[in-house]
């Protein structure tokens, strides 16, 4: 057998080659001097290598107890900061808008719920023109405590400066005078045409949005805080949702909002907190800057998928962007959503049905 | 949250080490689920190990760091496909190369840099004399590693943490036939980091 390349001897050291190889090598070494003294050499520089690593060794054992009791408090300090966003969101794959902004405004818009189901899915928005969804790969716990962080920092909870109770509709007409806007029936519905109707009218929440908060904000997405310009001070966020009609045959549930929109406070750019966000998410600097710079906040619903949780696909409704998003399981909680914009309106339908029935659904409304 | 498990590890016995018989990626699913009980079981599982890596490297501060990689394992997981014991050595060898680099550029002299590690004499010999030579060697030592590439000191850290090559090429990205090459070349660096840094400690005094 010929000599082996040098480091070899090194992996035979460790007994880390095949049984058969280190066989084969001991044999060489009885007769071969050459490669007996190379592995001498490394066998000399490992135990020198080892000796100076053990002056290192600690002399006690850490005390588990007092590491997990730190670990928990810290833990728990964590989690009692209670879900006020998350808890909102805590459906089978939270869809959540993002900006730290965006964040927030999630926290006003579930004051409507028809439907439980539905109500998890439910989105916030600005003044919606159009949806963009973006694949993050923020596990559903990172996701929560991303909201929980968001939570602390805007502390108190947002304020109803109008909010209007769910009241049934007999019909679509009674439904469009209550909703003060013409509601769309499809013409085409899987799973029976008895229909309930609800609605609730003009809700506005506000906000306290501060400025150490934003700074604070920015710090937890590794940017520069004082992209906050000094002295901003604080402002007060709106969130207004005029007016909302849900419908339902138990099978599809449909959701119209009327011209949601939120006021954004003046000052301070919104590719800032944009970009924030999404790096908050767990994007690559880099990616969020590309996406944050692309993005035209003012009007653009921001879509985070985490990707081992639902996937999403870009389809056209009545000539206009929807994102329908696939729950990875299909379950009663975990429905296909298919969220479009038209002529000011958010269109939501939500079902468990095919893909090819949903977009029926939605293409049968105009 | 309390397990009898956990009563028998906190009450005093901290030798008791429990062994789950469910695996890494089992537990790790627990986690993703919101099983903090599994976290629990990965920590116990773990967190020596990763502790005693820490404290060669950086002392009194692995109490700290250690936490951190807990900290991060449950508030931001690996997936699930990620080997977990890779995962966590990957954590702690960057951090505590991380704060071993940043202390060394924080005390730009040796001296300086020397005496910040008070941890180094804690009661390790009787004898006086012996204390500061044996605090000198510990100091030297973690000096070299600083001195040392980033990959070559994590390839010896790991090595000598004790884990096999194939876990090794694993944290690193490596393939498992280059580790051996690499470990003997960073051995040597290492011996060749540490003579130079003893020679200049020698002329100095």
């Amino acid at each position: 057998m010929r000599c082996v390349k040098e480091s070899v001897w090194r992996a035979y050291l460790d007994g880390e080659l095949s049984p058969e190889v280190q066989a084969l090598l001991k044999s060489h070494l009885a007769a071969c001097p050459h490669c007996t003294e190379t592995l001498e050499r490394f066998q000399e520089t490992a135990q020198w290598v080892e000796a100076h690593w053990q002056t290192l060794a600690p002399q006690d054992q850490p005390s588990m107890k007092e590491a997990w009791g730190a670990l928990h408090k810290r833990l728990a300090q964590q989690s009692t900061l209670g879900g006020m966003i998350m808890k909102y969101t805590r459906g089978a794959w939270r869809p959540m808008c993002i900006g730290a902004l965006a964040l927030i405004l999630l926290v006003g818009l579930f004051g409507y719920a028809p439907s439980r189901a539905l109500a998890r899915q439910f989105l916030a928005v600005f003044r919606v023109k159009q949806f963009v969804a973006i694949q993050v790969n923020s596990s559903p716990e990172q996701l929560e405590a991303v909201g929980q962080q968001m939570e602390s920092l805007f502390g108190s909870k947002p304020e109803a400066l109008a909010e209007a109770p769910i009241v049934p509709a007999a019909n679509p007409e009674e439904a469009r005078d209550l909703a003060g806007f013409n509601v769309r029936l499809p013409a085409y519905l899987p799973g029976g045409s008895h229909l309930q109707f609800s609605v609730k009218g003009r809700t506005v929440y506000a906000f306290r949005l501060r400025e150490e908060t934003l700074r604070t904000v920015l710090t937890m997405a590794n940017m520069d805080p004082n992209l906050i310009p000094a002295g901003w001070g604080e402002a007060h966020l709106t969130v207004e949702l005029p007016a909302m009609v849900h419908i339902t045959n138990g099978t599809v549930d449909i959701l119209q909002i009327y011209d949601p929109k939120a006021n954004y406070p003046e000052g301070i750019d919104p590719q800032i907190l944009g970009q924030a966000g999404l790096r908050i998410l767990g994007l690559a600097p880099h990616e969020a800057k590309r996406i944050a710079e692309r993005i035209d906040w003012l009007s653009t619903m921001v879509l985070p998928v985490p990707a081992n949780i639902a996937s999403f696909q870009e389809i056209p409704i009545a000539g206009e962007q929807g994102i329908l998003l696939t729950p990875r399981d299909l379950s009663e909680d975990q429905r296909r959503m298919l969220l479009w914009q038209k002529d000011g309106v958010v269109y939501l339908v939500s079902s468990n049905t095919s893909v090819e029935n949903l977009v029926q659904v939605a293409e049968s409304m105009f | 949250m309390s397990t009898p498990d956990r009563e028998a590890t906190q009450s005093g016995m901290s030798t008791v080490v429990v062994i789950s018989p469910r695996g890494d990626a089992a537990l790790l699913a627990g986690l993703y689920a919101g099983n903090e009980a599994d976290f629990e079981a990965l920590f116990q599982r773990y967190y020596r190990p990763i502790h005693d890596l820490l404290e060669r490297l950086v002392g009194d501060e692995a109490d700290d760091l250690a936490q951190e990689v807990f900290w991060r394992l449950y508030t931001r997981p690996p997936r699930a496909d990620v080997g977990l014991k890779a995962w966590l050595y990957r954590v702690a060898t960057r951090l505590g190369y991380n704060a071993l680099r940043a202390r060394r550029r924080q005390k730009r002299h040796y001296e300086m840099w020397a005496s910040s590690y008070p941890n180094c004499e804690e009661g390790r010999i009787l004898d006086p004399e012996a204390t500061t030579e044996q605090r000198a060697e510990c100091d030297l030592v973690r000096a070299a590693l600083a001195r040392l590439k980033r990959r070559e000191a994590t390839l010896l850290v790991l090595r000598y943490s004790g884990l096999r090559y194939i876990e090794i090429a694993q944290v690193m990205g490596l393939s498992p036939n280059s580790v051996g090459t690499l470990l003997a070349r960073a051995e040597r660096a290492f011996a060749v980091l540490y003579a130079e840094m003893k020679t200049a400690e020698g002329g100095r005094g």
